[in-house]
Order: C-alpha cells, then structure tokens, then sequence
C-alpha cells in the first residue's frame, strides 16, 4: 500500500479527531465513544514498526469516510411531530447512483437529499 | 433670486444666533465655566465598538489551566501552573498533547494549523499562541 510517509501519526491522530469533531457534531455521547475508539487503535500500535504507515494510512482513511460520508440526522426536540432533517455540512460527499460514475469530476447538486 | 435671499437671510440669522449666547458667557461666573466646557467635551465623545476587545494574558492562562484540570489524563492536578510542560511536568504522552491542543481549539474558537499546533508543548507556548492570535476569544 502506497503510504505518505511525510504524515506524522500525531497529525493523523488530529485530523481523526477534527473528523469526529465535524462528523458527531452536537452528538456528545457518540463523539466521546468515537475518539476513545480512536485513542484504543492509536494505542494498540504504539510501538513504530514495519506496518506503522500503513495503520497512518488507514487513520486518515477513516477520518476522510468520517468527514465525507456521514450524515447525522436531526430532529427538534421540543415538538413532538417534528421531522427528521439531515445535517448536509459543505464536506458531505454530493453525487447519487449515477453521478459516481462519471468519476474524477466533482457532481454539484443543489438540491439537499432530504427535500 | 431665491438664493441669494436664502444666503442673505442666514447670513442676517448667523451673528444673532452668535450674539445670544455672549451676554451669557460674559454674565457667568468663573465657578459655572468649567462644568460648561466639560459638558461640551462630553457630548462630542464617540465610542468606537468596533475596537477588538482582546484577551488577557491571566484570563488566557486560567481558561487553559482550567482545560487541564478538567482533563483525566493529568496525574497531579495541582501541579498545573502558567509554565507546565505537558510531557516533562504532566505526564502526558503525545497523543495526549493533541488532544489538548484540539481542546484549547474548541476552547477559543480558533483552528491551528498543524505545524504551530506541533510546537505547542507547554501552557506558556499554549497561551503565547492564543496571545498572538486575533480571532480567538
């Protein structure tokens, strides 16, 4: 696996929490749950060896799913028939069955998915 | 025609709206004229709210103080002053260090780039930073 080796585990380990940060946004119980998960897998490979690139590279794969395909679901708490609303923030990945196929340009889609 | 009257009528009005308030200054006393001259200045006085507030150097060095004692991670809590070090005086690791930095982030507002947020090592370091930046509050 092609690895950047110029990425530190440090700023790998920042830009994971700055995902869970935009991707858990309000959501505290969950946000708390993603970072000690984090923390545990930056933990289980603390020592430097052979693979530690490759466990880099895979850290800022998750922050990038995290960052571009989660979508958190929204609802006003105060009334009870309220809808769920999707929080689509600038990062989400835009695109539907279709679109990805056509690869490598990016899809600008104005309409929120939800509506 | 219509403005030369308007010209010469203002200039008719102008010495008489000078001229009223003269008898008065001449008539007042020495005790009434500086609380006269003070409310002259008063009135022209201007705040600018657009002025940026900052932050204080103690306030800065409370509210970081403050993020660590709340962090568990911290062995001895008393041991936190203005000029701890993170890994040497706390006891935190690396990661623990970029988790106080994100903290701090969250805490003013503000995004350090990852080449500051690298050498930030030390609550002095930490509220130097925040010092220098303008947009964290």
């Amino acid at each position: 696996m092609a690895a950047a080796p110029t990425l530190s585990a440090r700023s790998a380990y920042r830009q994971l929490l700055r995902a869970t940060r935009i991707a858990f946004q309000d959501d505290v119980r969950v946000l708390i749950a993603a970072r000690q998960e984090a923390r545990r897998n930056f933990d289980q490979n603390h020592r430097v060896g052979i693979d530690t690139p490759m466990h880099i590279n895979h850290a800022i794969e998750v922050a990038t799913i995290l960052r571009h395909n989660i979508v958190q679901g929204v609802k006003d708490g105060q009334k009870e028939d309220s809808k769920w609303e999707l929080r689509i923030h600038d990062d989400i990945e835009r695109g539907d069955n279709d679109s990805v196929k056509i690869g490598g340009k990016s899809v600008k889609i104005d309409k929120a998915c939800g509506s | 025609m219509f403005r030369s009257a308007v010209v010469r009528s203002l200039r008719t009005s102008l010495p008489r709206a000078v001229r009223t308030p003269a008898p008065f200054q001449i008539r007042s006393s020495a005790a009434v004229r500086p609380s006269q001259f003070a409310a002259r200045l008063a009135f022209p006085a201007v705040r600018c709210y657009s002025a940026p507030a900052g932050l204080a150097k103690d306030e800065v060095e409370g509210r970081i103080v403050n993020l660590l004692k709340n962090f568990d991670k911290v062995n001895d809590a008393s041991a936190i002053t203005g000029s701890s070090h993170f890994s040497n005086d706390l006891g935190l690791d690396s990661l623990d260090t970029v988790e106080v930095v994100m903290a701090i982030e969250e805490e003013f507002s503000i995004e350090i780039p990852d080449k500051e947020a690298d050498a930030i090592h030390s609550v002095n370091q930490a509220v130097e930073y925040i010092l220098s930046q303008p947009d964290a509050h």
